[in-house]
């Protein structure tokens, strides 16, 4: 289907797709502040993000029909890389922005209902627009082949996020203070990034990746490279809301409007754990001594205490969306986990995982956010008994529960399998008994929530039988579907997160 | 149906023969008649336990002519009366365990919040 | 036509009409289905080839095998459609959708993990039996039957969840899902697996779920659970851990401990659940010897089992449908309003208890013989003492306090005609394949079907057919012996009666191992959940407290922006990013 969308491309359109994936959404923006009303502007963000999809397309087909997976470099404004900015995609790049683009999609098409409810007539083209920037932004921390490019698109995004999240205060008022949070850390994590980048600069006197891959190998030891790598290790820890540096992301999601939830959880961190994967496996490498060290002694440990810590913190929330916020770190856990065993299998998995948990958590905070709108209400006693008053919602958002849980055929099986494979296979066994045990209290708290919901009766008896909105319930059981179909052929994705892996480990001297 | 009748604190009825009238008959069985009628008869326990008593001594002294063969390691089996000595004694202490048991692990019917609930599917007049 | 039939899991046409059943409103169209669709699956498994892999399919790369007979899951297998072709009769007096179509289910999800023939296949089926079953005690609507149930649920899964981790294991070492028995514990997941099946099986420590659930399940749910998920794990059991030397004791311990829970239970449901650990004792006794004899003798007893435990759990069911409860201190009298079903209850009380004639003779005595022939004296001793306990339990205990003993003035109608039909045809199975063998009838029926026999030797049994020998149960010696342990034992109940020794039965909750869960273990839960609610921000706050001045001053060094950062909620965080960032610097260059 991919290569039947892309193949109605004209040639010189799918030329400039890596541009174009990127400025349709960014030119769009202004637009859309401008509309008079919200209505037109969500129809813009629709077409922005439609259109992206199918540049994504184009762009995941150009690279697959390269065998072993192709490169393609897109000089900006015909810039030569190293004085121009170069894009630069190869399989990880088109993974990340297909699944970025695809739930910017199914978004954009489904926040309607959630924004008329959640936010104010007179903000809601402003919405958009601010949609649409943090979307440019993360569509351009997936392509960008330059490293001072990248700090730019990722604070592009981040700006336009801490906006999306303080307009929650409608609904909520401890949005603001949440909004505010996670500005600091977003921010100090953005400077410690390009701090990071500014001593690799010095060092090596180039921001093109490629580039910096190649002066690097000259220069291990350098002190400076070494500041670098720290300092980039830790800033795009903070984006990834790795352990312990996730403690802007439970209140982020929790106040923000429910679209917000939802859309951020599918996409933010996970383009922050493609650039710590593009660095960590690109620029830098495995024959850096030190990067061992660090996934051993940082990244493995992190994602282990996270899956351990947060799912039992998860275990105690009464709100649900906090739950699942916090299970969201547990999840980055597991993917960390994969991305510290240093392996393609280990990477490979990591990011199966990364897109499994996109259309899991899609799943999940999309469900809420149509309950929201029918029930009000996020807690654990507002969900009760909804089984019956909301039945499709709800079996959907037990497909997402059980997928996340790991339940056979379902994409979480799959990527959790991928995950226990490659730690068999690198002899890490008591980790195994650690994903084990981790998924076991994603059994305790997904099973809350599922037995509040479908077994206990309504806590308001008032509670009708009311479903959320067509325009929420096709893109969630799209979704939903998308779960099962993974699990059951989970070819594709496994597929397209093997090319992944296998592309960062192209040329390894090991 | 009627109630059960009262206790005392140990759990053994309350004067079971001055209960009131004995209760009629009129909701009995047809067949009961055919099937336990016999069970009514004051002399039914006596005679039960002579029966029982005569069938065990039959067993215990059939054991003295016929000559069992047990498995190699269980010979001691074939000692005369020996199932029955074991049975006899098996029950005994089975049963009167249940007096120090009771005291230790019983509790109040309400211990766990849960006492008395009756599944849905019983019949509602009851 | 006879082809495809037999090349079709029957378990899985029992899941598919359950699913179905729950969606048919009209009662008897329903029902009709519950009760024609094992009559068809019985055909459907008389059709099947043996010991070949019948249907087999292709999931994410793994090869799975759906369906495949042989000799030890044939007759497990055939059993448990019986059973539910029976429970499917009990229960046509209720209308009860979800009921119907679940307990159809569940006893199809054990019939297709029966016959699967690879671990993902058993997995899958596994679960399904737990998540299908929790509805039978659901249904009963009471909060204690919710809170059971998801107790009962919570252990289910959990099972199923060390089982999978298991199979993985497996599947890494050796690269293939069989069910081929294990030979040691130190083979990858063979710990794992036997766990999971410790838990379904309820050994002791772990039985208690049972106990639980089962007395608060609806009425036909009691006797439908009691069927089909414990007797699945000792079929696992005998395929995958048969001759492990630890089931041995296992198993003899299991018969003894629940003898001393029976004798002061008064929920004569829950007595029953006790006695249903103490036979399983003697199954997984026998697999534990792992001798054919024995594996034989495991088999039988399932078999017999299934069938008069059902018949115990159908009467009780009756009484307590009837009067309204099961609890033994209120209950007494009642041959005088329920004849039939006092008799259908004796019949099935002798049988459990393994009088000559009936059904628990004839699979009991092969145990008995494995094990002393093994030499195993003091398991034998305890076997012995577990079959004096039956009767105490479920032989004397069960019918005489609800039907005899003190007459408790209730008079209620006789059970419904389906039941009776139900009890009916259960106890002429006990009598049937207990009587010794007189033209057609007699136990040559049953022990035609066991897995190890010397004209078919079966690849079940690690020692080949010509060891056999062909069991005979009816010897002078055996009657002889099981009528004197028999009758004495009734004696002492006489004497114990006449004397007033006997305790009374008493009104109570009888604690148990679940006590450890459900009153400290409940207490500890809300305990961690008060401490961590509180612990939280305290540790962020002491953390931010000590780290406040270090902070300030790698802010002001690093942070473009610091002044921001400081106060509010993210001191500690910041915080943390500094610490992370020094130990990221200290290791990075500690390694370079």
């Amino acid at each position: 289907m991919i290569e039947f969308i892309s193949s109605l491309v004209p040639a010189d359109i799918a030329a400039h797709a890596p541009a174009l994936l990127v400025v349709a959404p960014m030119l769009l923006a202004p637009i859309a502040a401008f509309m008079p009303n919200g209505r037109l502007a969500w129809i813009l963000s629709i077409l922005a993000t439609g259109m992206s999809l199918v540049m994504a397309m184009v762009l995941l087909t150009q690279v697959r029909s390269v065998d072993g997976g192709g490169v393609l470099s897109y000089a900006m404004g015909g810039w030569a890389p190293d004085a121009g900015i170069e894009f630069r995609i190869d399989s990880l790049n088109a993974m990340v922005l297909l699944l970025v683009s695809t739930i910017g999609f199914l978004a954009a098409i489904f926040s309607w209902p959630s924004v008329v409810a959640e936010v104010r007539d007179a903000k809601r083209a402003m919405f958009y627009a601010a949609y649409l920037v943090c979307f440019t932004g993360l569509c351009g921390v997936a392509s960008t082949g330059d490293a001072f490019n990248l700090f730019v698109f990722l604070e592009i995004s981040s700006i336009a996020t801490y906006v999306l999240v303080a307009l929650g205060a409608t609904r909520d008022r401890r949005a603001l203070p949440a909004a505010a949070n996670y500005l600091l850390m977003g921010t100090i994590g953005a400077s410690f990034f390009v701090v990071g980048v500014g001593f690799l600069y010095a060092a090596t006197g180039t921001l093109n990746m490629a580039e910096l891959a190649v002066r690097l190998q000259e220069m291990q030891g350098n002190k400076a490279v070494l500041a670098g790598y720290a300092f980039i290790f830790v800033g795009l820890g903070i984006k990834a809301a790795m352990f312990p540096l996730h403690q802007w992301l439970p209140n982020a999601y929790a106040y923000s409007p429910s679209f917000v939830t939802m859309f951020l959880a599918a996409t933010a961190t996970k383009v922050a754990i493609y650039a710590l994967v593009r660095f960590l496996f690109t620029v830098f490498g495995l024959e850096f001594a030190f990067e061992g060290s660090t996934l051993i002694w940082i990244l493995m440990p992190m994602g282990i205490a996270a899956m351990i810590a947060c799912s039992f913190q998860a275990v105690f929330q009464t709100d649900v969306r906090r739950t699942l916020a916090y299970s969201s770190v547990a999840q980055v856990g597991y993917m960390l986990l994969g991305i510290s065993i240093g392996t393609t299998l280990g990477v490979s998995a990591g990011m199966f995982h990364l897109v499994n948990h996109a259309l899991i958590k899609g799943t999940l905070f999309m469900a809420l956010a149509g309950i929201v709108l029918s029930y009000q209400g996020t807690t654990l006693n507002d969900l009760k008994g909804l089984g019956r008053s909301a039945p499709w919602t709800m079996t959907a958002f037990a497909i997402g529960a059980v997928s996340l849980i790991g339940v056979p055929l379902t994409a979480g099986f799959q990527s959790k399998f991928a995950l226990v494979n490659a730690l068999f296979e690198h002899g890490w066994w008591w980790a195994v008994a650690v994903v084990m045990f981790s998924s076991l209290l994603a059994v305790v708290y997904m099973g809350r929530i599922l037995e509040a919901v479908f077994f206990r009766a309504p806590s308001n008896p008032n509670k009708r039988r009311k479903e959320a909105p067509l325009l929420i319930l096709i893109p969630l059981w799209i979704l939903a579907i998308a779960n099962i179909w993974v699990g059951v052929q989970g070819g594709f994705v496994a597929g397209l997160a093997e090319d992944a892996a296998g592309s960062l480990f192209i040329g390894d001297v090991s | 149906m009627t109630l059960p009748p009262e206790r005392d604190a140990s759990g053994r009825f309350i004067k079971p023969e001055e209960e009131a009238p004995k209760p009629s008959d009129e909701h009995t069985h047809p067949m009961s008649k055919l099937f336990f009628g016999w069970v009514e008869s004051p002399r039914t326990p006596f005679l039960l336990l002579l029966i029982v008593v005569l069938i065990s001594v039959g067993l215990i002294v059939a054991d003295v002519f016929i000559d069992r063969h047990e498995y190699k390691y269980t010979a001691f089996a074939e000692s005369t009366g020996f199932y029955a000595f074991w049975g006899f004694a098996a029950f005994a202490i089975a049963v009167l365990s249940g007096w120090p048991l009771g005291k230790l692990l019983r509790r109040d019917e309400d211990y766990y919040g849960e006492a008395d609930t009756k599944p849905q599917d019983v019949e509602s007049d009851s | 036509m006879s082809g495809l039939l037999g090349q079709i899991n029957p378990g899985l046409l029992l899941v598919a009409v359950g699913f179905i059943g729950c969606l048919i409103p009209i009662q008897r169209v329903r029902q009709a289905l519950m009760v024609a669709t094992p009559v068809v699956a019985i055909l459907m498994l008389a059709l099947a080839e043996r010991s070949t892999d019948l249907a087999t399919a292709s999931v994410l790369g793994i090869d799975l095998i759906l369906y495949r007979v042989d000799s030890l899951s044939f007759i497990f297998g055939l059993a448990f459609l019986i059973a539910s072709f029976l429970n499917a009769i009990y229960a046509l007096h209720t209308d009860d959708r979800l009921q119907d179509g679940m307990a159809l289910a569940y006893a199809g999800a054990a019939v297709s993990a029966t016959f699967a023939g690879d671990l993902m296949t058993l997995f899958i089926f596994w679960e399904i039996t737990a998540v299908s079953s929790v509805f039978l005690i659901l249904r009963a609507g009471t909060k204690a039957a919710y809170q059971a149930a998801m107790r009962y649920l919570g252990v289910q899964i959990f099972s199923g969840v060390l089982l999978l981790n298991g199979l993985g294991y497996v599947y890494k070492s050796t690269g293939s899902l069989s069910l081929d028995a294990f030979t040691s514990f130190d083979q990858p997941g063979a710990k794992f697996i036997f766990i999971a099946f410790a838990i379904k099986a309820a050994f002791p420590f772990l039985h208690n779920w049972l106990q639980d659930a089962y007395p608060k399940a609806t009425v036909v749910g009691a006797v439908v659970l009691s069927a089909f998920t414990t007797k699945l794990a000792v079929y696992a059991f005998a395929r995958m851990f048969p001759g492990f030397e630890v089931l041995i004791w296992i198993g003899a311990v299991m018969t003894v401990f629940p003898v001393f829970f029976a004798v002061i239970e008064n929920d004569l449901r829950k007595v029953l659940s006790y006695s249903l650990n103490n036979q399983l004792g003697f199954m997984i006794c026998a697999i534990g010897i792992g001798t054919p004899l024995a594996l034989n003798g495991a088999a039988a007893h399932a078999f017999a089992h299934i069938i008069y435990k059902g018949l115990l759990f159908m009467s009780m069911g009756a009484v307590l449908y009837r009067v309204g409860t099961a609890k033994a201190s209120e209950l007494g009298g009642l041959y005088k309003s329920m004849p039939w079903t006092t008799i259908f209850c004796i019949i099935g009380a002798v049988s459990i208890s393994a009088f000559p004639l009936f059904s628990g003779f004839v699979a009991k005595a092969m145990t008995m013989g494995a094990v002393a022939t093994e030499g195993y004296v003091i398991v034998w001793l305890m076997l012995l003492f577990a079959s004096a306990g039956v009767l105490e339990h479920s032989g004397i205990k069960i019918p005489y306090f609800t039907f005899f003993g003190h007459d408790s003035g209730i008079r209620v109608k006789e059970a419904p005609f389906n039941m009776l039909l139900a009890m009916g045809m259960a106890a002429f199975i006990c009598i049937a394949i207990g009587l010794p063998a007189i033209g057609g009838f007699g136990y040559g029926w049953l022990y035609d079907m066991l897995p190890c026999t010397v004209t078919a030797p079966a690849d079940v049994c690690m020692i080949s057919g010509d060891e056999i020998k062909t069991y005979k149960p009816y010897t002078v010696d055996h009657i002889l012996t099981q009528m004197q342990l028999l009758m004495l034992a009734v004696l002492a109940f006489m004497l114990l009666k006449r004397f007033g020794l006997y305790p009374p039965e008493r009104p109570g909750t009888i604690l148990d191992t679940d006590w450890v869960l459900r009153k400290p273990g409940f207490g500890l839960f809300k305990w961690a959940g008060t401490v961590w609610g509180k612990a939280g921000p305290a540790m962020t706050g002491f953390a931010g407290r000590i780290g406040a001045r270090t902070f300030e001053q790698i802010e002001a060094t690093f942070s473009p922006r610091g002044a921001l950062a400081r106060g509010g909620l993210t001191n500690s965080m910041a915080m943390w990013s500094a610490v992370l960032l020094g130990v990221v610097m200290l290791i990075v260059l500690l390694a370079s």
